[in-house]
């Protein structure tokens, strides 16, 4: 469904999952169950759920909401609440949109359900930090799902109303989904570097640099939020900063591309993408940069998503 | 000295190798009965190069058996899969992806049953013992050969597979069972399938090592037996019976550590040309490259880390279709090469034959391909040229030209250089690269589990690790002075506090020789 | 043109640094020099051609030190010096960029504290040119003589005789360190912080010339004391021989801070002498002084155990230890590390309790990374007392260690008070008066005491109160609630809570 010309009644359903999905979610397995019984505790709550949206497009959670809406029976909003994958649920739409993630139901890996806010009050929660009113209901709910995804199984799905379908478009991140299966089309056919340049092109995308992984740094190792890895060739040395994600590339130490601009690492053989923690020393590898998918607010956007919200000193640079 | 023993789809490779020269190199027909090869070979080295017997410290045998039985679907056992998970996980049971076929010849069942633990090691919940009975029971009536258990997050803790080992074992005391922290890492359903294909392969590895003990025993040689291992390391063959799993795809490794070896050339693509298939992996400073991505093994996915190689359906005796336009493969005669193929009196083309027409290769009865068309051959040549071409091609991350390592009985159909790639190596012995890979490797120990690292315990915690990972290493077989870690990372997991941190330590190690000489040297 | 090379002639250096990217333009010896800037990691100043960058500390924002690297490439600068204590984050991609850009990056074996000292003396010798047209440079040369001197003292006498007037050295806001025979005391208006450049005309009638340097996070003043109607001519020439003898006198600090385990040993044999007493005061004032350990005057002693060893402990420390609003002192001493803060005169109760504060946000961010507790002594002047508090600091760091994590931090300050106080409550006259003033919790009962008494020794700790009573904390809150009411005291009053434990303790075995 098109979110830009969503008229219909009911309201939008953000799903997804929070927590790791390396670890936990590949052994705890969900039980299939899960979704339906969030969206059908929202239900009780006067959600009137007819159609999903995910979360965040980038990763897992992009096809678990598709799956979900399929296991549901519901349309999928050709959308998302991120532009990509985040780490922070304050730093997802509805956290600027005026929209409050409030009440969310959480399931764990054990299938309980938990209701988080909501019940007699409508107000956000007070934070004199906040500029936009939903913004510390964000922060509140990412401080609660954390705490439950450290409390249970390494990771819990999250559900919220987004509000109407008719007034969808101003919260969410319009055309994602379609625009992410179509670049994993072109990244599973592709054969060569020079045979993903027009799709790069068509794009306004680049690619920053390609070679071999000559250094890593993880993410959390001595206790630094950030880590880093850099690629080198014969050319230019690309470093490129990471924490779940790929945040920002410098070429030759002049920063070349950040978030929220898409930064993919590709397998420099398969063409197929790489999580942060799949980067390995000596991987050969392509660095691609996609202008990043744009709500409404895109000024909010950049400054929630930009570098500044990882924990990194410097602005933005968008292909 | 060390014999190396390669055993493939077509040819039955075997070299003695004396510290790291090749000293006599043996290549007979792999026979359906195996043993009849292995006992050929063995006795060609020595006619080549006499030897004692009791100068041979071990034995190291590559063999394809196990894959193909899973390719084939052919003498596997009668496989139930148990996982400890409940709540967790219904919504992929065991199977799930498996091909229909497989499952038919497993007669597949799985089950589950409450268990498992969360990543910090808490239970999910109590092992559904009575429960665990009852099914074992019911497997028992239904004649089930060998089970296959899986745990959430059993590498973090693996109580419940054991205690479920011991239930099983008192309720089916002759059925193996098969626990899937031992197996596999990290990633329940691919680690499950390992488990999975291991316990699918218990009856025939009994069967394989008896074979190979016999045979190798037959031959006077007291040495002990290691099987290659995926990743080119061995394990003793005793281990094998009962994770015949770790070394069912060990032929990628082990050629290309040969053609390492054998040609000195540490950065190149290798081409492993066999009867059937032609295998193109990358070295680099002498390792083999891994795949990044998912391994499937006769359509399961799995989590093993393999090199990353890619097949074309050309080998020795492809079938050549005279077109136009010429085309070789993806037909094969296999190991019957020897019966059907032209030079050997036999009534079909292959690619060997056009090899020997072309002068490139000196086998069999050259005059009775002397008929052949020099346009067919030359075609049929060019063919094969350029599929290589393309599929080294495809291999390469970098511009530029690198050389090419032939390995493998088929490699004398690759020409002097591959357009576009760069010249064709083919190294002395090279037609039994594979055997020298599994003379030379090593033992190896590995760790790859999630850990909660206390505060400030970080380099105490890899350092256990580490230690670990030598441990393994020597309790399979390495002479301690010699381990050396060869790899090692350490991933926190993203998203839970910075305590959980996935920890992968391997080590490696030289082959600890126990000199148990027979007291008499036999010359047969 | 001085070059990089140049710099690094002296075999002290030499031995000690390596050159990445040292090659073509990168070249050592092609490298020009015209400045040595210290730059601490993360800033963000304007560079230009020919400053060599010395940098201090770490980043969180580890990306900085690739963009420092074509920085130092783009405005054509010199190159960049990093310590080997720093070589994970400056030796990682950053090394590598500059391998490849042709930047020279330097990487010293050693501490922050040889970056100091190179950078120090670089100074000196990128000055050289100049210093040699002042007159005042024989002097300091005199001075410097072939060894360091051991004591400032000579020093300042040289440059003393050189203007005719008094010359001392203190820390900024702190204690006098060294001075000439002449000064007995400093104005603290003259030892506090300034706009170099102007005299100071002080309380005392004298005329103060100062210029201020840093070693380190350390703030120093180096000035003259001439007499308030000296000539204009004679206070320009104090002027000038303070600002040379400063860069002189922050050389001659940092070589003193070379290594830091050798002045902890040197700071450990002056402090073990003092509290053996067994060397003559004043010089031992003195040379602790020069050590940058001032014995003299008030203090606030504490000591750090960390659980295990941890290297580099002290840098940690010391950087910690900036959240302290006042002259901190840092050795190594037995297992841990030993400190106090200075006071210049008695600090009132408010200041202490200011940098207790202080000391607990010290805590707290030592703690975040490494598992450690700490130990607060009281507050006392003069060497026997410091020997007593630091004792019992470290004593109250073994008993914080006890806790749990996160909570590792224990002030001696009431335990001592407590055993003081309690000597007194013994004493015939105060008894009488205790149990008049808890007379009305008879009612209540005996639990009421009981209970009122752990809240008081748990600080007010509902939680730890009611664990020691072996009952609920909301019990115990609400016994509190109704002993408040009953006895109509304020808790929150120090002063009456005071009272209140004196009486318990006094009445506490006695029938009531």
């Amino acid at each position: 469904m098109d979110p830009l010309t969503a008229t219909a009644h009911g309201q939008a359903v953000a799903l997804g999952i929070a927590g790791a999905a390396d670890g936990p979610l590949s052994e705890q397995l969900p039980s299939g169950a899960e979704f339906p019984a969030a969206v059908e505790r929202l239900a009780s709550l006067g959600v009137d759920a007819q159609a999903v949206v995910p979360l965040e497009v980038g990763g897992f959670n992009g096809l678990a909401a598709v799956a979900a809406a399929a296991q549901l029976s519901l349309p999928v909003l050709d959308a998302d609440l991120s532009g990509r994958a985040l780490p922070w649920l304050d730093q997802f739409s509805p956290a600027y949109s005026g929209v409050s993630m409030l009440p969310a139901v959480l399931v764990d890996a054990h299938g309980r359900t938990m209701v988080v806010g909501g019940a007699t009050h409508a107000a956000a929660v007070p934070d004199t930090t906040a500029e936009a009113g939903s913004a510390a209901d964000g922060r509140y709910l990412e401080e609660i799902v954390r705490a439950v995804v450290r409390a249970t199984g390494g990771w819990v799905v999250v559900s919220f109303s987004v509000g109407t379908l008719s007034e969808v478009a101003d919260v969410v991140v319009p055309h994602v989904l379609l625009r992410a299966s179509r670049w994993g089309r072109v990244l599973a056919a592709a054969q060569s570097l020079s045979g993903l340049q027009p799709y790069l092109d068509a794009e306004g995308g680049r690619v920053l640099g390609d070679g071999h992984v000559s250094a890593i740094h993880r993410p959390g190792v001595d206790g630094g939020r950030t880590g880093w890895f850099t690629v080198s060739a014969s050319g230019p040395l690309l470093r490129v900063d990471m924490q779940n994600e790929f945040l920002a590339v410098a070429i030759d130490g002049s920063m070349a591309c950040t978030t929220p601009a898409v930064i993919g690492v590709l397998d420099a053989r398969t063409f197929l993408p790489l999580r942060a923690d799949q980067i390995r020393l000596a991987a050969d590898v392509v660095v691609i940069a996609l202008p990043p998918s744009l709500p409404r607010r895109r000024d909010a956007y950049v400054e929630r998503t930009g570098p500044a919200s990882f924990g990194l000193d410097f602005e933005a640079v968008l292909p | 000295m060390r014999i190396g023993i390669d055993v493939g789809g077509t040819h039955t490779d075997a070299v003695l190798m004396d510290g790291s020269a090749v000293v006599a190199v043996a290549k007979r027909h792999t026979t359906a009965d195996v043993s009849t090869g292995i006992r050929g070979a063995l006795d060609d080295l020595q006619r080549q190069r006499p030897f004692l017997t009791a100068d041979v410290d071990a034995v190291m045998v590559g063999t394809t058996h196990f894959l193909n039985a899973l390719v084939e679907a052919d003498r596997l056992a009668r496989t139930a899969a148990i996982r400890l998970c409940l709540p967790a996980t219904a919504a992929l049971p065991p199977f799930t992806e498996w091909p229909q076929h497989l499952r038919d010849a497993l007669h597949a069942s799985g089950h589950l049953l409450a268990g498992g633990h969360e990543f910090t090691g808490r239970r999910i919940s109590r092992l559904d013992v009575a429960g665990l009975r009852r099914i074992g029971e019911r497997l028992g009536q239904a004649g089930v050969q060998s089970i296959a258990v899986s745990s959430v997050f059993s590498p973090v803790n693996a109580e419940f597979e054991e205690e479920a080992a011991d239930v099983l074992g008192q309720v089916l005391p002759d059925v193996p069972v098969s626990l899937s922290y031992r197996i596999g890492r990290i990633g329940l359903l691919e680690r499950e399938n390992a488990t999975i294909i291991n316990a699918s392969l218990r009856l025939l590895a009994e069967e394989v090592a008896a074979a190979l003990h016999g045979v190798v025993r037959a031959c006077g040689i007291t040495a002990p037996l290691f099987l290659s291992q995926n990743d080119g390391t061995v394990m003793d063959v005793e281990t094998v019976q009962e994770y015949p799993v770790s070394t069912f795809a060990s032929g990628p490794a082990n050629s290309m550590r040969g053609a390492a070896m054998l040609s000195g050339v540490r950065d190149c693509a290798v081409v492993d040309f066999g009867g059937t298939t032609s295998d193109v992996g990358m070295l680099r400073a002498g390792f083999p490259r891994e795949a990044t991505s998912a391994v499937e093994v006769a359509g399961v996915p799995t989590n093993f880390r393999m090199p990353d190689v890619i097949s074309i359906a050309i080998g020795g005796g492809s079938l050549v279709r005279p077109g136009p336009p010429v085309r070789v493969g993806p037909g094969s005669v296999g190991y019957r090469l020897s019966r059907r193929g032209l030079v050997f009196g036999g009534d079909v083309l292959t690619a060997t034959d056009v090899a020997v027409a072309a002068g490139r290769a000196d086998i069999g009865d050259r005059s009775l391909v002397r008929h052949l068309d020099e346009q067919l051959v030359h075609d049929a040549l060019r063919d094969m040229a350029s599929r290589h071409a393309d599929a080294v091609n495809s291999m390469r991350t970098a511009p530029g030209e690198f050389p090419v390592v032939g390995v493998g009985g088929g490699s004398a159909l690759l020409p002097e250089r591959l357009e576009g790639v760069g010249p064709v190596v083919r190294p002395e012995h090279y037609a039994v690269a594979n055997a020298v890979g599994a003379a030379i490797a090593q033992v190896s120990g590995e760790v790859d589990r999630i850990f909660t690292i206390p505060p400030g315990r970080r380099r105490q915690t890899m350092d256990e690790a580490r230690q670990e990972a030598v441990d393994r290493a020597v309790a399979a077989g390495a002479a301690p002075s010699s381990v050396a870690i060869i790899d090692e990372d350490d991933i926190p997991i993203p998203y839970l506090p910075g305590e959980a941190t996935r920890i992968r330590v391997k080590a490696v190690g030289d082959l600890r020789i126990a000199r148990t000489r027979a007291p008499e040297g036999a010359i047969p | 043109m001085t070059t990089l090379a140049e710099l690094l002639h002296p075999p002290f250096w030499r031995e000690r640094a390596q050159v990445l990217g040292a090659g073509g333009s990168a070249a050592p010896a092609r490298v020009t020099v015209s400045r040595v800037r210290l730059v601490i990691a993360g800033g963000r100043e304007d560079l230009e051609g020919g400053d060599l960058l010395v940098v201090f500390g770490t980043t969180d924002q580890h990306w900085w030190w690739d963009a420092l690297v074509r920085r130092v490439r783009d405005s054509g600068a010199a190159g960049v010096m990093v310590c080997s204590a720093h070589e994970a984050q400056a030796g990682g991609s950053a090394a590598a960029l500059a391998r490849r850009l042709g930047v020279a990056m330097v990487m010293l074996e050693g501490s922050q504290q040889d970056l100091l000292e190179f950078a120090a003396q670089a100074r000196v010798h990128l000055q050289a040119p100049r210093l040699r047209d002042a007159d005042i440079l024989t002097a300091l040369q005199a001075a410097q003589g072939e060894q360091r001197p051991e004591s400032m003292r000579p020093v300042l006498d040289q440059f003393s005789a050189l203007i005719g007037a008094d010359v001392w050295l203190g820390v900024e806001n702190g204690p006098l360190l060294a001075h000439t025979e002449g000064v007995v005391t400093v104005p603290q208006e003259a030892l506090a912080r300034f706009d170099p450049g102007a005299a100071l005309t002080a309380k005392d009638e004298y005329l103060y010339v100062r210029q201020p340097f840093r070693v380190g996070k350390q703030r120093y003043l180096l000035g003259a004391r001439l007499p308030a109607d000296s000539p204009a001519e004679a206070v320009r020439q104090a002027g000038r021989v303070v600002a040379l003898g400063s860069v002189y006198a922050a050389r001659w600090y940092a070589e003193l801070q070379l290594a830091g385990q050798v002045l902890g040993s040197a700071r450990n044999a002056v402090l073990d002498q003092a509290f053996a007493g067994t060397a003559p005061a004043s010089s031992l004032e003195q040379r602790a002084a020069d050590l940058g350990l001032p014995l003299t005057g008030w203090h606030l002693a504490f000591f750090l155990a960390p659980a295990d060893p941890v290297p580099g402990l002290g840098d940690v420390l010391e950087d910690a230890l900036q959240i302290v609003r006042a002259t901190t002192v840092l050795l190594p001493r037995d297992g841990g590390w030993a400190g106090w803060v200075q006071f210049s005169s008695a600090p009132s109760a408010a200041r202490l309790q200011e940098v207790v504060r202080d000391l607990r946000a010290v805590y707290r961010k030592t703690a975040r990374g490494i598992e450690i507790s700490m130990g607060v002594g009281r507050a006392g002047e003069g060497v026997d007392h410091l020997r007593q508090a630091l004792a019992e600091a470290r004593d109250a760091a073994q008993l914080a260690a006890t806790k749990a994590a996160g909570r590792r931090f224990v002030r001696a300050d009431g335990l001592g008070a407590t055993r003081l106080l309690l000597s007194w409550t013994e004493s015939a006259p105060f008894l009488p008066r205790a149990m008049g003033l808890l007379e009305p919790l008879d009612d209540l009962g005996a639990e009421y005491r009981r209970t009122l008494l752990a809240y008081l020794d748990s600080s007010l700790s509902t939680a730890q109160a009611a664990k020691v009573l072996g009952t609920h904390r909301n019990t115990v809150r609400m016994r509190i609630d109704r002993i408040r009411e009953v006895l109509g005291v304020d808790l929150a009053s120090r002063d009456e809570r005071l009272a209140l434990h004196l009486a318990l303790r006094a009445t506490e075995h006695r029938p009531s």
